[in-house]
């Protein structure tokens, strides 16, 4: 057997990539990291003479069961799913905010065409010529 | 003695905490891959700690959506890695585990005499 672990490996990854949730790109990014972190820990073992086969017993024994690391990266997955939730949440209030103010604003403005606050509007709405024109006469 | 820290009980937040400090703390000298994190930490502490080494990739994951440590692949040796290097802001965690650390430390040091 090579440095690149047997079948005992082979069907660790696929047990593994079995319990994950999240994106294909993010799961692909750790089976590859883990399945790198056991032919490091098989390579050691094997340099200082273990039998392959024990070599591979051994890293896989200590990187963990399965169910563990689904576990853990289950907890890391959620918890970024709830951040981005919250960043969309946020930035959905911000522009329903802002855009009130805006309708708000555009409202005043035509109830009330005073020119000083008109100087304001005609930037943001476009609907103060009337206005302007009045404090040009 | 070896401590068995997810096996003995610990609160999985305590133990991630923990784990958290240990491997800001291992990226602190010089970017590392998953494998030589723990290669470091059981030479640093003498093969006191025994943990599940998967669980290091989701907690890398979690310090990295953090924004405390950045990653990139490597070409190391024909092998390609995933390389670990702490932010400015993971120096700053660091520092905050330790001050926390050297408290509790202080304080127990205090009532065992």
């Amino acid at each position: 057997m090579s440095t690149h672990g047997g079948f005992a490996t082979q069907q660790y990854l696929a047990e593994l990539s079995a319990g994950l949730v999240g994106s294909r790109r993010s799961r692909k990014r750790l089976l590859a990291e883990v399945r790198d972190h056991i032919q490091d820990a098989i390579a050691a073992r094997e340099a200082i003479g273990i039998d392959p086969a024990e070599a591979e017993r051994q890293a896989l024994n200590q990187i963990g069961p399965v169910s563990t690391v689904a576990s853990y990266w289950g907890d890391r997955t959620l918890r970024a799913r709830k951040r981005r939730d919250k960043r969309v949440a946020l930035a959905v209030t911000l522009a329903t905010v802002t855009s009130v103010l805006g309708i708000t604003k555009a409202a005043d403005g035509r109830r009330d065409p005073a020119p000083v606050h008109c100087a304001h509007a005609v930037v943001a709405h476009g609907h103060c010529r009337a206005a302007l024109t009045i404090q040009g006469n | 003695m070896v401590y068995a820290i997810e096996c003995l009980g610990m609160r999985r937040e305590t133990f991630s905490g923990h784990l958290d400090m240990l491997l800001l703390a291992s990226l602190r000298a010089e970017p590392m891959h998953g494998y030589a994190i723990i290669e470091h930490v059981r030479q640093a502490s003498s093969g006191q700690f025994e943990y599940p080494e998967g669980t290091i990739y989701p907690a890398l994951r979690r310090l990295e959506d953090d924004g405390l440590v950045r990653s990139r692949w490597n070409e190391d040796e024909g092998r390609r890695r995933r390389v670990y290097k702490l932010t400015a802001n993971g120096n700053a965690a660091l520092a905050a585990h330790r001050q926390t650390w050297a408290k509790f430390r202080t304080a127990i040091d205090a009532v065992l005499g």
